[in-house]
């Protein structure tokens, strides 16, 4: 079974989009992260729900044109995904919720 | 303790020093600032041993924010060390706008800011513009309203460093100099006072249209930075950014929205402020 | 009470100002620049500013008053996010983490904390799980902070916690202790007793309870250290009595009694004198018998003048002596002052 992620509290980061980057300042750390595509797209359809990284593909599939990340990597979408998500927790905005 | 109070844009001073000397060369070069009687904040230099006060006089800078291990300075130089704990405090210290380390000018109510490592040539350009028909908001510190986004001016003593002092020699020899302090551990520097109406209107902000990085030494060159990158670079050129939390970087994600910014190589004065009359003009 | 003819040192302003905030708005400018200068010499220009800032002040005071309090906001919210990195990076160790000093009043919400300045992450967990707290803070992305031998040498030696630690990326230190004083000091506090006795706070760490806490921080005050920074620490000790004393009736005999047991009640003692003479805490009569000691002491706590520098050099390294006389023996400590004194002479010039 693949893991679930959730934003730990969305409502307190403010998310700006500037160019092929974007700012994500976090209310309760006090730090500001500078993140690149898909970053902000994923906590944009994550929001505050509880998600797989599966359920993220499909909801960014629908509204981006993700075929240039795919093109790019060796990695599928969802590993792309799935390595950010994870890079989330670390910096402990997001939780994974391990399912057994 | 000798000591002299001064008002510099919206900060203020007190300034104790063991020697007399030090506080007449600021009060000469201060002479026109205001002098508020409840200050902001306290420097002092002491001696660093006692006899050390007479023998080798070695001066000590301390002050209400300080960081540890300063190096203690002698006596001759003084003044840099008062201007050294003065810039501690506004970088540590203040929290009523965002602190830019960059200089700024002022034409039809809009500021340009300048903001670079030092050897980028930012101070002296911001000196050069103030005696070619703009008003001198600041060599050092661009200070930027939470409120409204304008740059408000912080025009202390501008530092020149080695060749910077020839070139405003010449650019303004009728202009108020301070003692020439050689061989500190930045070269040689001299102050200039600001010229009058930079003095007279530092409580007079103006709202930022333009933000360049200029680049010294290098083949002419104009180039655009992008936001991401103008707000990287800003939140290193800024002492208190991090310390502002959210209202810092509103401040700062405003400046990035709302105003263009370049990059500008040139090889002297005249040079960069073709460029800076050419881009401005494009706004 | 302590203002005898002729001594009346600057310190009193600031003191006077934390204890009854009211005074300051009758002061003249130059009174304010010196109440302000010595605040932050004290690092309790927070503190002055939580106390004065619905007060009627002048504006430049104002502006002074509302930066102090941005500032304190920030280190609040920092020292709360770094009790969280170390919740995330421990959350596999079983034991009891205790928070400590500045963190632990900031997520206890107490008194204390209120626009007190907080630096260092300390934490103490029992001896037995020093090895794994420090691989999983590795792993986590501390490292050490470059120190030279001599100094990493002696933090595990004779010193009360690990070498600190820093974040690689946030840049914030974290002290892991196991007890609260270094095995070489004279009293011997009960750290077991400390762990066992902890108080489990809702994100999963622990805090002292209440007597302990006020054992610490007398610890802290009076044992460790050269009493430098000590207005400060009185204060927390100031606000933690009261705080826990309105509670409780037999708070005192309980603190006296624990105190006992951690061979700390000389300190406990010494500092609620202390903070009863300078701050107007409320303690029992007759924990009152002020001494020659006491007075001495205060001395050293009103050391600093209206420009925030120290006075009373002497005093103070005799102060300096005493504080390493009490962590180390004698012979060690002969070892540690030369050590440190050839590496002072290296660095400055004399």
């Amino acid at each position: 079974m693949a893991d679930s992620y959730k934003i730990r509290d969305v409502g307190n980061l403010i998310l700006q989009h500037l160019d092929y980057m974007s700012l994500l300042y976090d209310r309760q750390s006090g730090i500001t992260h500078i993140i690149a595509e898909p970053a902000p797209q994923i906590i944009e359809a994550l929001g505050q729900d509880v998600m797989k990284a599966a359920q993220i593909e499909h909801i960014l599939k629908k509204q981006y044109d993700v075929q240039m990340f795919e093109d790019e990597s060796s990695d599928s979408f969802e590993d792309i995904i799935i390595a950010r998500l994870d890079e989330f927790v670390d910096l402990g905005l997001a939780e994974k919720i391990i399912s057994i | 303790m000798h000591e002299t109070n001064i008002q510099v844009g919206p900060a203020s001073f007190r300034i104790g020093s063991v020697w007399k000397e030090v506080i007449d060369q600021i009060e000469m070069l201060y002479a026109s600032y205001p002098k508020p009687k409840l200050t902001d904040y306290t420097v002092t230099l002491d001696a660093v041993r006692p006899w050390r006060r007479f023998i080798r006089p070695s001066a000590a800078i301390n002050g209400d924010f300080m960081l540890p291990d300063a190096a203690p300075l002698p006596l001759d130089h003084g003044l840099l060390g008062v201007e050294m704990g003065v810039n501690l405090q506004m970088a540590l210290g203040w929290r009523r706008q965002l602190i830019l380390h960059a200089s700024s000018v002022e034409k039809d109510g809009k500021s340009l800011i300048m903001s670079g490592e030092s050897g980028s040539g930012k101070s002296t350009l911001s000196a050069i513009l103030g005696h070619r028909g703009w008003r001198f908001m600041g060599d050092e510190f661009a200070l930027i309203n939470h409120d409204n986004g304008f740059a408000m001016p912080y025009p202390r003593m501008i530092s020149l460093k080695n060749e910077a002092i020839k070139t405003m020699k010449k650019e303004a020899p009728h202009a108020q100099f301070g003692p020439l302090m050689k061989d500190t551990p930045k070269g040689d520097i001299q102050h200039i006072v600001p010229p009058a109406d930079a003095i007279r209107k530092m409580e007079q902000g103006a709202k930022p249209a333009l933000l360049l990085f200029p680049n010294f030494g290098y083949d002419a060159e104009i180039r655009e930075i992008f936001p991401s990158e103008v707000f990287m670079r800003l939140t290193q050129a800024s002492t208190n950014f991090v310390g502002l939390g959210e209202t810092g970087f509103n401040t700062l994600k405003r400046l990035v929205l709302d105003v263009p910014a370049f990059e500008i190589a040139y090889q002297n004065g005249d040079e960069a402020e073709n460029m800076i009359n050419q881009l401005w003009e494009q706004l | 009470m302590m203002s005898k003819a002729g001594f009346y040192p600057d310190t009193w302003l600031l003191v006077d100002c934390l204890r009854e905030p009211d005074r300051a708005l009758r002061l003249n400018d130059a009174d304010w620049v010196a109440l302000i200068t010595m605040a932050r010499a004290e690092t309790l220009m927070g503190t002055l500013a939580y106390r004065l800032k619905d007060k009627k002040v002048p504006k430049p005071v104002e502006h002074i008053i509302s930066d102090a309090l941005i500032d304190s906001e920030y280190q609040y919210r920092s020292a709360l996010w770094e009790v969280d990195c170390a919740r995330r990076a421990l959350q596999s160790y079983d034991g009891p983490v205790v928070l400590m000093k500045g963190s632990a009043y900031a997520a206890a919400g107490i008194e204390a904390s209120h626009g007190r300045s907080i630096g260092d992450l300390d934490i103490m967990v029992s001896e037995g799980g020093l090895k794994e707290v420090e691989s999983l803070l590795i792993k986590a992305g501390w490292e050490w902070v470059k120190e030279d031998d001599y100094d990493d040498a002696y933090y595990r030696d004779y010193m009360h916690e690990l070498p600190p630690l820093i974040h690689k990326e946030r840049d914030r230190m974290i002290d892991v202790h196991h007890t609260i004083l270094p095995k070489t000091a004279k009293p011997n506090p009960n750290a077991l007793a400390m762990i066992a006795d902890a108080i489990p706070i809702e994100d999963g760490h622990y805090i002292f309870m209440p007597e302990d806490m006020v054992c610490h921080c007398a610890a802290h005050l009076m044992a460790d250290g050269d009493l430098a920074g000590g207005l400060r620490n009185l204060w927390d000790m100031h606000c933690l009595l009261s705080d826990f004393s309105g509670a409780a009736g037999d708070f005192w005999m309980r603190l006296k009694q624990r105190a006992q047991q951690h061979e700390l009640w000389d300190a406990v003692h010494l500092s609620a004198r202390q903070a009863n003479a300078l701050y107007g805490t409320p303690i029992p009569t007759d924990w009152m018998q002020w001494s020659m000691r006491d007075t001495l002491f205060q001395k050293r706590l009103l050391a600093r003048n209206s420009w925030g520098q120290q006075r009373h050099k002497l005093l103070r390294f005799a102060f300096y002596i005493r504080s390493h006389w009490l962590r180390m023996p004698p012979l060690m400590l002969t070892k540690h002052l030369l050590t440190k004194w050839r590496k002072g002479h290296k660095a400055h010039e004399l």
